[in-house]
């Protein structure tokens, strides 16, 4: 009673001092209210921005840098030899990553889902808003859904089933279970769907190609399409890329990574001339001390003629000893001339071929091949040779994409996690090729990624969730 | 001066002053905010309880009663009317008996300007009292008395005349406020502040001196008029010292909360350079620990256990308030730079206060102390008085001392042949010896280097001296109104490591106080300014020490350092002392109080406080630490400013009145305190010359990665009643409304409050004819107190910038994951303490018990990464007990001819406990907490021995699943179970010699949670505790086989007992903390070189250290950091 009186009497004292106003603070002057940030056009292109600004400024998996899918997936193929003494970096090149590897952690988990939870954030502010311009409302939410399935796309083909996360509610998204594989692919082709409708069909968003239209999201799919041996939509979406000529054309091989080329279907630009990239992470100007290098029987797979071998890979000469290293990405320091390229024609080319392979469209399938092999001034295939059987053209077009698409986003190592072992079908290609490479490190588990402990622990749903071998 | 209530026999109560010169007692003698207030009190007191006689001595500067001149006007008052308005009005002072005054009737007397003389004889006239005087004392006499009955004259006192005299300490000083009472009477008074007193006795009369702290006297008058009189330090009576509660001051013994006390003293004992360190193993309750012995480093301080389950680095919510001389100071290191939170583990703020500067830290621990505290108020608060000024002749101290420095305490790592027999077994065990010719490159440890090598990784890296310098001054002294304090200390140590790094503070501070208790106004203020300029290199290079003791050299022949492309990490180690982080704070803490008493009961006073810290600090890796193999290097400075300015203003109000026979006090005033705090992080990058690195305009890359803006406001009110009844009973209630900027809308207010009471039972009728128990005190509490230390703006959904524009336009990015709803969290503290004195209080012996839950927690909630965050500021349904047992005894066991032996002793068993969380499992702490067990635990596997066959680590498998995972771990507790110090001080006439032993009984990590990889792989040594390992079948041991394959049985094995309890293991250590011993040359060799006091003093800090810990230093627990220092210094100090 004595307290309560005690309070009654302080409470007066507050409504005399009045506190109430006292306490309020403004929001400080560095940040931005979320629905101001949803109420103009500038600012909402600015929120969509970010999320590529912060894909490449950290260093992560979309940047091209050490911790990025291109270096460290391309480490745990065949691209790449290692000589890194860094227990976390050495384990994705002796596949046996730890669930608490920091870096899977961090940048191939974490990160992915946190661009994922910005294209949610921005998704809900577009919801509320009544005063954005119709097309750049359309042009937002179809980027956002875009980064959504690029996410995705990425976690579930390292890591396996993985958490859908559609909303932006913390309670919901730190409780999520592991969604079967083939529910995370519906769900990105979902959104990529959507923002194929959405998106515009030009670059009149950004002043070079630096941000997703409607083409990127039909490359995309048909990649995604590819994965799910969906062959003729895979072909289809193939096509409406690549018929659009008007806007994309093969660059000469010299200038495929370079900003703004016609190959490129969207490029993430380096928003800083000093931040690290491919090129810093690849060139080798000494001994590959804490480096990595070519694979010496990459570099054989390849023509002589072929100007890849000679434009996109260089090599250094230490104590008699040749180390390859790619040279796909050449700006080391100055002006940017080079963009980290996520998306191209050539691969589009090449989803082609091995689509219509799978439907034996064998001698579209071989033009398609050849067009690469032309603008590389490789050995053609020929189309009318009777020999070439529908297993013979796969053997060629895998061939063609370790040659064209090697330390790029992880495409081998993703292409060989995706086919089928020649033996035993219950296995994948990675079988086949990486015991040769890797010894008795590897193991048939090591294809997926484990699911970082942190994840684990503080998912109730997921406590007993890891992969299995981990 | 410090003035506190000693209660006297039967309950008469006068002022007193702590005796000077006593010794192990704390001798603080600063003039507290709060002491006008108790010396009104202990004047109402007085008047209250001493009714028999009233004897006032006041102080006056001795004129003659014809020269001071009065204005009294009476209208049939009585004669003590008329006596307390001539004294009001002049300095005269008059001695008489009331009753006997009061029995003559009363007088008139028309306003006017008279001399006392003039006066005393208009007023005396016809009332048959004279009058007689006596320099400042004038004596009331009843002449008609006088004449008639001698017997009943000397009954009454009448008959005695006046003895004066002068009371010194040992040093010669006048001690104010001595109590002096003729023996066997209540008959009695005090000293003045010059000292002097005047009584009336008899001849033969005994008067009997005492004073706290001091050795009471008893001398006979022997029909002398002067009796002068030393008093001796008495170190028996313990523990009476007045104590900081924050708003009040109150004496230790009417305390009805916990409160634990270090003085400038002790502080001035130890050489650190954190005033925490200096808590170290001297306080129950409060366990200090240095997390790093680089200066200006980590210092973690729990007070009573975890309350909260944050705890990480960055997002603690364990940390105590802080508060110096009345102004709050950030919980948390000004800094935010990665570099700080590794090299630093996070820095203090405290590290930017001289310790110098501080007269006393006061620790309040349970409810009652910080429930005046509200929100803030949940893992303790520390106050920090800063040094003031006394009364007297101004006097110079100065003090200089140098030490050195180095590590406490080393691993034992491998030597090269170990290192090299290790890595050559490893590769036998895995069939891979001997390495074929094509491969040996890629071993270049056992192939490339020297291996007749061994170096001392440790000794080359931190095996250095450490400096040490400290130097402080000041000038103080002052009048009875005014006193003040000026001081300046430098304070310089450099670090363990083969360059010279250091960190240098240097401060002023000055404290000036006006107080005149007859003026009614009262006033203070205090500014108190540091420089601290740290100096380190960028990486702790003790995270160096596991290189392979055949690592190339570090110097080629010519002095350059030798860049061996085959270093293990791919640079050489000495390269690392080339970067380096630099940062200077400024940080002036200001304090103003005014003080106006309305009436005798009322005052009113205002205290502003301002606190200003500047930091910038830079980390700097320059061309030079870089491989010259590399091409397009660029050196680079990041660079971090912060500016963190804040204001309290704090009215209050108080009234104090007797109310029955106690004194009841009541207090009330508001806070109002804005911090605003703004930072940026700028990188300056591309320098392609190390010249110009530090100025970063000169950078070919500048780019401000972030931004930071803070307000944080903060307003309440708060309360307290005390009602102290007959200095037996007292009861306090406190409480207080906060309102702050860190909740959400709904959730900005909220209550606290607790109630403590005490009873001194020693003081009751019953007990005194109990001698053996001097003193006994019971006291408990029980309130609510809350934790408003969360990071500001957790409710506000905002974007804010992303570091670079993408495409010329600008990004926006979510800042965090928002929650408008989360509240405060709620502590409810609980406390029981018995306090006894044995002995006359030789033997002192303090115990208490306290329960605190803290519920409704607040955190930063782990999430998930699919959730976006990593975390989200929100409540969480934990309920988290901390019980625990405090001890404290001190005792002084010797005292006489001069030698003085005392010692304290002080435990505490602190137990921590989840006691509830529903739905634990459905959250992200399932894998980290468990309801029934501690918040200190850490789930691991269980380990089950090494393979007799395999020669691998085996752990339990609890679910029989074939593979490990988190359904196979157990909590295993890591912390303090518990922890204490003793204290001894033995004095021989100048010598002195005081020494703490600290002792902790816990469980820590080992190196297996730090090395990171496997004995026997690359290029990693270890420590030669795993030399105990497996070597061919049948063998039993506790480390597995060396192997050095990553990847294989071996690592994952290893990888799996770095998670399980056999990386952890008993870390209990007792060490001697602190060792001081100083000689004060005697005053008959200074005086002629006219100086007041002469010390010289070595001191030594973490001297000796035992444990059976296998890691570094038990205390750091981390063999990554540099453990605490072991320092010795030596210096002089002297007061003219």
């Amino acid at each position: 009673m004595a307290m309560r009186t005690f309070y009654k009497i302080m409470m007066i004292g507050l409504v005399l001092v009045s506190c109430d106003d006292f306490v309020d603070v403004s929001t400080p002057k560095n940040q931005i209210d979320t629905k101001g940030v949803f109420s103009s056009n500038e600012t909402a292109l600015s929120a969509i921005s970010g999320v590529y600004a912060e894909m490449m400024t950290n260093g992560g998996f979309a940047s091209g840098a050490y911790n990025s899918v291109t270096f460290l997936s391309s480490l745990s193929g065949d691209d790449l030899m290692s000589t890194f003494s860094d227990t976390e970096i050495k384990a994705f090149y002796t596949n046996s990553i730890l669930p608490t590897n920091s870096l899977s952690a961090d940048y191939l988990w974490s990160e992915p889902y946190k661009f994922i939870y910005y294209a949610n954030s921005i998704l809900d502010g577009l919801s509320t808003s009544t005063t954005l311009e119709d097309s750049v409302s359309r042009q937002i939410e179809g980027e956002a859904k875009f980064i959504r399935a690029f996410c995705n796309f990425y976690l579930v083909n390292l890591f396996g089933d993985v958490p859908i996360v559609k909303t932006t509610p913390f309670e919901i998204n730190t409780a999520l279970e592991r969604s079967p594989k083939k529910d995370v692919y519906a769900e990105i082709i979902t959104d990529l769907l959507d923002a194929e409708k959405l998106l515009s069909d030009s670059y009149e968003f950004s002043v070079q190609r630096v941000r997703p239209n409607k083409y990127a999201a039909s490359a995309l799919l048909a990649r995604v399409y590819l994965y799910n041996s969906e062959w003729d939509k895979a072909e289809q979406y193939a096509s409406a890329v690549i018929e659009n000529s008007s806007l994309y054309s093969l660059a000469d091989v010299s200038e495929v990574f370079k900003m703004d080329n016609t190959e490129a279907i969207w490029q993430l630009m380096p928003p800083d001339p000093w931040l690290l990239r491919e090129s810093t992470v690849f060139i080798l100007t000494y001994e590959p001390l804490n480096n990595v290098y070519l694979n010496p029987d990459l570099v054989a797979s390849f023509d002589a003629e072929d100007s890849r071998l000679t434009t996109w890979i260089d090599s250094i000469k230490v104590d008699d000893k040749i180390y390859f290293f790619a040279y796909k990405y050449t700006d080391v320091d100055g002006a940017v001339t080079e963009y980290s390229t996520v998306l191209r024609l050539a691969e589009q080319y090449l989803i082609r071929a091995e689509a219509r392979a799978h439907q034996n469209k064998i001698s579209l399938s071989v033009d398609d091949l050849n067009v690469t092999r032309t603008r590389a001034n490789a050995v053609l295939l020929d189309g009318a040779d009777p020999s070439l059987d529908q297993a013979k053209l796969l053997d060629e077009i895998e061939l063609e994409r370790r040659r064209e698409f090697f330390t790029e986003w992880g495409h081998r190592w993703l292409d060989l996690k995706r086919w089928q072992s020649k033996s035993d079908p219950t296995l994948t290609r990675a079988d086949d090729v990486l015991p040769d490479f890797k010894g008795n490190l590897w193991q048939r588990t090591d294809v997926l990624y484990p699911i970082p402990n942190i994840q684990l622990q503080n998912d109730p749903n997921m406590v007993n969730s890891q992969n299995p071998g981990y | 001066m410090k003035l506190f209530l000693l209660n006297l026999g039967r309950g008469s109560v006068v002022r007193a002053q702590l005796c000077p010169s006593a010794t192990l007692i704390t001798t603080r003698t600063s003039r507290s905010r709060a002491n006008t207030w108790l010396m009104r009190l202990s004047l109402a007191y007085s008047i209250l309880i001493a009714s028999s006689i009233q004897l006032l001595a006041r102080t006056t500067n001795g004129q003659t009663i014809d020269k001071e001149v009065v204005t009294i006007e009476l209208q049939n008052d009585g004669l003590v009317a008329m006596v307390k308005k001539i004294e009001a009005q002049s300095t005269l002072r008059f001695i008489y008996l009331p009753e006997q005054l009061s029995r003559y009737g009363s007088v008139s007397l028309v306003k006017a300007k008279r001399t006392v003389r003039e006066t005393l004889d208009l007023a005396l006239v016809g009332t048959g009292v004279t009058y007689e005087q006596s320099g400042r004392y004038i004596v009331l006499r009843d002449r008609a008395e006088t004449a008639s009955n001698a017997s009943a004259l000397k009954e009454s006192g009448l008959s005695a005349s006046l003895v004066k005299g002068h009371v010194t300490d040992q040093d010669g000083q006048g001690i104010a406020g001595v109590n002096i009472v003729i023996k066997g009477t209540t008959t009695g008074t005090t000293t003045d502040k010059n000292g002097d007193y005047g009584i009336l006795a008899e001849s033969n009369d005994v008067l009997v001196f005492s004073f706290i702290g001091c050795k009471t006297v008893e001398v006979g008058v022997t029909s002398r008029t002067t009796v002068d009189m030393t008093l001796e330090a008495d170190i028996a009576t313990l523990g009476s010292v007045e104590v900081n509660a924050g708003y009040w001051t109150v004496d230790e013994r009417k305390t009805t909360g916990s409160i634990s006390t270090i003085t400038s003293e002790e502080i001035g004992k130890q050489p650190v350079s954190n005033p925490l360190a200096a808590l170290e193993g001297r306080m129950p309750g409060v366990y200090v620990q240095q997390t790093t012995g680089m200066p200006g480093g980590g210092i973690n301080i729990q007070i009573r256990g975890r309350n909260s389950i944050r705890n990480a680095i960055g997002d603690n919510g364990n940390l105590p308030l802080y508060i110096i001389d009345g102004v709050p100071f950030s919980s948390t290191s000004f800094t935010s730079m990665t570099t700080t939170l590794t090299n630093l583990q996070g820095g203090n703020p405290l590290s930017s206060i001289n310790p110098a500067d501080i007269e006393s830290i006061d620790v309040l621990k349970d409810a009652d102390a910080t429930a005046i505290y509200g929100s803030r108020g949940s893992n303790g608060v520390v106050l920090i008085t800063t040094k003031r000024g006394k009364e007297g002749k101004p006097k110079f101290d100065f003090s200089a001392s140098r030490g050195a420095g180095q590590i406490a305490r080393k691993m034992k790592l491998m030597n090269g042949k170990q290192y090299l027999s290790m890595r050559r077994e490893a590769f036998r065990n895995e069939g891979m010896w001997p390495i074929d010719s094509i491969s040996q490159s890629s071993y270049s440890d056992l192939f490339a280097w020297d291996t007749t090598r061994s170096v001392d990784w440790q000794k080359e890296l931190i095996g250095g001296t450490a400096n040490y310098t400290n130097v402080q001054g000041s000038l103080s002294g002052g009048s009875r109104d005014i006193q003040f304090l000026l001081g300046g200390a430098v304070l310089k140590e450099t670090t363990v490591f083969p360059v010279d790094y250091g960190n240098t503070k240097g401060s002023v501070n000055m404290h000036v106080n006006y107080d005149n208790p007859d003026n009614r106004l009262q006033a203070s203020m205090s500014a108190n300014y540091v420089v601290d300029d740290n100096n380190l290199p960028d990486q702790d290079l003790t995270t160096l020490v596991l290189l392979p003791p055949i690592s190339p050299k570090i110097h080629n022949d010519d002095g350059s350092l030798n860049w061996d492309p085959s270093w293990p990490l791919g640079y050489n180690p000495f390269s690392k002392l080339k970067a380096i982080y630099k940062a200077k704070t400024n940080n002036l803490v200001a304090n103003a109080r005014i003080k106006y008493s309305l009436t005798r009961d009322l005052s009113i006073k205002t205290s502003f406080g301002f606190n200003s810290v500047q930091l910038t600090s830079q980390s700097i890796t320059p061309i030079a630490s870089m491989n010259p193999l590399q091409t397009n290097r660029a050196g680079y400075n990041f660079l971090y400013e912060s500016d963190q300015k804040g204001w309290i203003i704090e009215p209050q109000i108080e009234y104090s009145k007797i109310i029955g026979s106690g004194i009841f006090t009541f207090l009330s005033g508001a806070t109002f305190q804005s911090t605003s705090r703004t930072g940026q992080n700028i990188m300056a990058y591309g320098y392609t010359d190390d010249v110009l690195i530090e100025n970063i305009l000169s950078a070919p890359v500048l780019r401000v990665l972030n931004t930071s803006f803070v307000d944080y406001r903060y307003a309440a009110v708060f309360g307290r009643l005390n009602y102290d009844w007959k200095g037996k009973y007292i009861v306090n209630i406190t409480g207080r409304r906060d309102g702050s900027s860190r909740f959400g809308v709904n959730n900005k207010f909220s209550n606290f409050g607790a109630v403590g009471a005490a009873w001194i039972f020693t003081d009751e009728v019953f007990f005194q004819d109990i001698k053996t128990i001097s003193y006994g005190k019971l006291r408990s509490s029980y309130g609510i107190t809350g934790n408003d230390q969360i990071s500001d703006y957790g409710y506000l959904d905002t974007y804010s910038n992303s570091t670079y524009q993408y495409n010329s336009v600008p990004g926006l990015i979510p800042n965090k994951i928002a929650n408008p709803n989360y509240s405060w969290e709620r502590n409810k503290k609980f406390e029981a303490a018995l306090e006894l004195g044995f002995c006359e209080n030789r033997v002192r012996f303090n115990t208490s018990y306290y329960m605190n839950r803290s519920s409704n927690q607040l955190v930063g909630y782990s999430l998930a990464p699919t959730a976006g965050f990593e975390s989200v500021q929100s409540n969480r349904p934990a309920t988290v007990q901390n019980t625990g047992l405090e001890f404290e005894i001190v005792t002084l066991n010797i005292n006489k001819d001069a030698f003085v032996w005392s010692t304290g002793l002080n435990i505490t068993v602190p137990r921590n406990k989840l006691i509830s969380y529903p739905n634990l499992q459905g959250s992200s702490y399932a894998t980290r907490l468990e309801v029934g067990q501690p918040l200190l635990i850490s789930k691991m596997y269980t380990y089950t021995g090494v393979n007799p066959e395999t020669g691998l680590y085996t752990f339990l498998d609890v679910d029989n699943s074939g593979t490990y995972t988190n359904a196979d771990k157990r909590s295993v507790f890591v912390g303090q179970k518990m922890y204490g110090g003793i204290q001894n001080s033995i004095s021989y006439k100048g010598f002195k010699i005081d020494f703490l032993v600290q002792f902790v009984q816990q469980t820590g990590y080992n190196y297996m949670q730090f090395v990171p990889t496997m004995p026997g792989s690359y290029a990693q040594n270890q420590p030669v505790a795993v030399l105990d390992r497996w070597q061919k079948t049948g063998d039993h041991t506790n480390t597995q086989k060396f192997q050095q394959l990553s990847g294989g049985d071996g690592s994952n094995a290893y990888s799996l007992a770095a998670q399980s309890d056999l990386a952890v293991e008993s870390a209990s250590f007792i060490r001697l903390k602190n060792i001081s011993v100083s000689y004060t040359v005697p005053r008959s060799v200074i005086d002629p070189i006219h100086l007041r006091d002469l010390t010289v003093y070595i001191q030594a800090q973490n001297l000796f250290t035992i444990t059976n810990y296998s890691g570094g230093d038990p205390e750091s627990l981390n063999i990554s950091t540099l453990g605490p220092i072991r320092l010795i210094s030596g210096g002089i100090k002297f007061q003219l």
